[in-house]
């Protein structure tokens, strides 16, 4: 199944992904964002805060927005 | 305190910014039109430059050749970058801007992960308030974020911009509100292009939640104002915590040094710390150690000005013992003198047999 995938972390991703049916938020998230601590996101799923074992369906919007993000001057 | 956007007015503020978003649609067409105009100059310069040349090489005129290749090359050139300029102007075309549905989806979801919105009619901007920010043990307070909506589409424009509510700036600098806030403008780091994805695709909820995420972070390798000197700076010798215009800067040592702490070179007036300060033994002035030097002859540390009036101690003991060796000199010059005048006569041998 299809889901809408923006990714505010590095450059901004946003398009559609093939996401397993089934596959839930953690897991989504495992995937996509390998390495990375969940707890250092903001998720959202269709613009709401979800559990991580949310299952996702056709046509979700997931965003993923990291939580601290260094600046500059 | 500020009460949530109605649903009405949340509809409002979103048919600012579709209608915004849209006028960048606009731009696009007048944009593709100008490079397809410029496309299709550089064609019929090609054609007509095409027909020249082979006027050349049936006539076997190769004298206007060389002239005739180099309009060819920069015309091949221009039309190249008209059809880059095409090509982005399409892609910026054939994008899908935001319904208003959506826009209004992104206010509200903006209302809930902030508290509240709030839209000013008159400046045109909606705006959300962070929880107050503390930052290693500093704090700066909340922060209220500005979405300009009429620069949102204006590319020399950054269209948001950060206020300190309860402001607790830098000692050594009042616009800096925060170590990447200077003068209401964030310097966005590594959310810049992130910040720009969202601007363009209308997400506005992320935009504030993206510079929400570089408040809450310290970069502490480009900040303006780093937080260790948040609140003026510190006597490196003393500990001293020192407003920005008491601070001396040691030109030697590079250190910064509190009024205590620090002094100045006689000779050469720069600032120096005490510690990279000498008191010259002949003039008694303090003197920096670039300026003190050593004596060639015994080694003695002097300031280079004494060294070159000859000042040094031993110059002056060297003279003293000149001084005193004088009077002997002269005793035994008189007394070879003397000497030379009392020369014996000597007698004929022939007198001494008689």
């Amino acid at each position: 199944m299809q889901i809408l995938f923006i990714d505010n972390d590095g450059g901004g991703f946003a398009d559609y992904v093939e996401v397993a049916d089934g596959t839930t938020v953690e897991q989504f998230f495992a995937k996509q964002m390998a390495g990375r601590a969940p707890e250092a996101y903001l998720i959202r799923v269709n613009r709401q805060p979800v559990s991580r074992d949310q299952v996702l369906q056709e046509g979700d919007r997931v965003t993923v927005t990291p939580t601290k993000i260094e600046g500059a001057a | 305190m500020r009460r949530p956007l109605t649903d009405k007015q949340l509809v409002r503020v979103a048919g600012r910014i579709h209608d915004q978003l849209a006028s960048t649609a606009a731009a696009s067409l007048l944009n593709l039109e100008a490079q397809l105009q410029q496309a299709a100059a550089g064609a019929d310069h090609l054609r007509a430059s095409r027909r020249k040349l082979r006027i050349c090489q049936q006539r076997g005129w190769m004298g206007p050749v060389p002239r005739l290749l180099n309009r060819v090359e920069r015309t091949g050139r221009e039309l190249s970058y008209a059809l880059s300029g095409l090509e982005r102007a399409g892609r910026a075309l054939r994008r899908k801007g935001p319904s208003l549905r959506e826009i209004h989806d992104e206010l509200r979801q903006a209302q809930d992960e902030f508290g509240t919105l709030h839209y000013d009619r008159r400046l045109d901007e909606g705006s959300a308030v962070t929880e107050p920010v503390e930052l290693e043990g500093v704090y700066l307070g909340p922060f209220e974020i500005h979405l300009e909506i009429p620069s949102l589409t204006d590319p020399r424009h950054t269209p948001y911009r950060v206020v300190a509510l309860d402001p607790h700036p830098a000692a050594c600098n009042a616009a800096v509100t925060h170590p990447h806030v200077s003068d209401d403008r964030l310097c966005p780091g590594d959310a810049a292009a992130a910040i720009g994805k969202a601007l363009d695709t209308g997400r506005v909820c992320d935009v504030f939640t993206l510079v929400r995420s570089v408040l809450l972070a310290y970069n502490p390798e480009s900040p303006y104002v780093a937080l260790d000197d948040w609140f003026g700076q510190t006597c490196y010798e003393c500990g001293y915590t020192m407003p920005p215009d008491e601070v001396r800067w040691c030109e030697l040592c590079g250190r910064d040094f509190c009024s205590e702490c620090a002094g100045y070179c006689h000779r050469c007036d720069e600032t120096t710390c005490l510690g990279c300060l000498r008191t010259c033994p002949v003039c008694e002035e303090p003197t920096c150690t670039s300026c003190m030097t050593v004596c060639p002859d015994c080694g003695r540390e002097l300031c280079g000005l004494c060294l070159e009036e000859n000042l040094c101690p031993c110059h002056e003991e060297e003279e003293k013992d000149d001084d005193d060796d004088q009077p002997t000199d002269r005793a035994a010059n008189e007394g070879a003198e003397q000497a030379a005048s009392a020369t014996p006569t000597v007698q004929p041998a022939g007198d001494a047999r008689g």
